[in-house]
């Protein structure tokens, strides 16, 4: 009985682990691929449900911290694919040419930057819009590697060209 | 040292708050109301189907009428079947795949049922059609000149093959911009390629 009640717990403690250290970075996702507030709040609770529905599998062999971001990215990603269906999106190399070049404001307005960089985030295919949003997360790319399925070089090629990305469109200084 | 724009970006929601697990509860609930709801719907449109033929197949005097719409019932009850084989699978643990396979599954299943959509979804209603439209030629005949009854029977195929024809060709077309982004996909994920 005591068994039972423990795997029947497992999930839960998990999720509260998970939601724990990860709820702002799932807020975060929702509202970059969904610029509509309510849509993008109704779809940070679709991750959290997903989440903790899925920790009932979970044994172990990754990180607690991996399941939680690619179950996050999963569920964004089967969003933007019915939400944008059609739309065209273009890739890290194709990026350049949809990011405004003369726009003093963004050089100095915080609100100004994260607006655009969301703009450029939802126009993104939807590998190259989680190597971004992972690499905004701050992490290595060993573990960008392990959530997006792609290769450690492959992973490491992309945050390359995401960082000349924002040093020539995004630059800022030290945030408040 | 970290970039500061990753400072600005994880600034952001960083004072967001999980849903409890009774929320969450709550949440899952409501769910699956939705997901009957959404069923139940899809179904009820079925079964109007066969209510309609069904009614046609007890009161119509014409035995070919009777047969056609015996027909067409199988091939509803053969579609509603399929529609529910292929509705996407609850299954929360394949959520933890990494990104690119998920993404890659979802393009496939979705690329699967739209390139097969002449067999599941349109083939199973063509013999009741046919059927139909043969019975009533044959039955107009007996009234009106042959040539007459068969512009009708010409007419109403038209029709039938332009309105199957466009649900084709649209399924078809998305499924090749599909295939397409797959092979994209699959090119992107070599790191020697790209």
């Amino acid at each position: 009985m005591a068994r039972i009640e423990s795997a029947e717990a497992a999930p839960d403690r998990l999720y509260a682990e998970a939601a724990a250290a990860h709820a702002p970075a799932i807020a975060r996702l929702a509202r970059a691929v969904e610029a509509d507030a309510d849509r993008a709040r109704d779809l940070e609770q679709d991750i959290h449900l997903g989440l903790w529905r899925s920790l009932g599998a979970y044994d172990g062999r990754c990180a607690l911290s991996t399941w939680a971001y690619r179950v996050a990215h999963n569920i964004a990603a089967t969003h933007v694919a019915r939400a944008r269906r059609g739309a065209r999106l273009v890739s890290l190399d194709e990026a350049e040419t949809i990011i405004a070049t003369d726009d003093p404001e963004a050089r100095i307005d915080h609100a100004h930057i994260l607006t655009r960089l969301h703009g450029l985030i939802a126009a993104l295919k939807p590998t190259d819009r989680s190597v971004i949003l992972l690499y905004l997360e701050g992490m290595e790319a060993s573990v960008i590697a392990d959530i997006a399925g792609l290769s450690t070089g492959n992973v490491a090629v992309k945050v390359h060209r995401i960082k000349a990305l924002l040093a020539s469109h995004f630059t800022t200084g030290t945030p408040a | 040292m970290t970039d500061p724009i990753v400072n600005l970006w994880t600034a952001q929601q960083s004072d967001a708050r999980a849903p409890t697990v009774a929320e969450l509860a709550e949440r899952a609930a409501s769910f699956r109301r939705r997901l009957l709801m959404r069923d139940g719907i899809e179904y009820a449109a079925g079964g109007l189907v066969i209510a309609v033929f069904g009614h046609i197949a007890i009161d119509a005097p014409d035995w070919g009428v009777r047969i056609a719409s015996f027909v067409l019932i199988a091939g509803t009850c053969l579609v509603m079947r399929n529609l529910w084989r292929r509705r996407p699978a609850n299954d929360p643990a394949a959520l933890s795949q990494n990104a690119l396979g998920y993404y890659r599954g979802l393009l496939v299943a979705q690329q699967s049922t739209l390139a097969s959509v002449a067999r599941w979804y349109l083939a199973p209603f063509l013999p009741g059609m046919i059927l139909l439209i043969a019975t009533t030629v044959r039955a107009q005949a007996e009234t009106i000149p042959l040539a007459a009854a068969l512009l009708n029977g010409g007419i109403a195929t038209a029709v039938i093959a332009l309105i199957f024809g466009t649900v084709f060709w649209l399924n078809r077309s998305a499924a090749r911009t599909i295939a397409t982004e797959i092979e994209l996909l699959d090119a992107a994920g070599d790191p020697a390629i790209n």
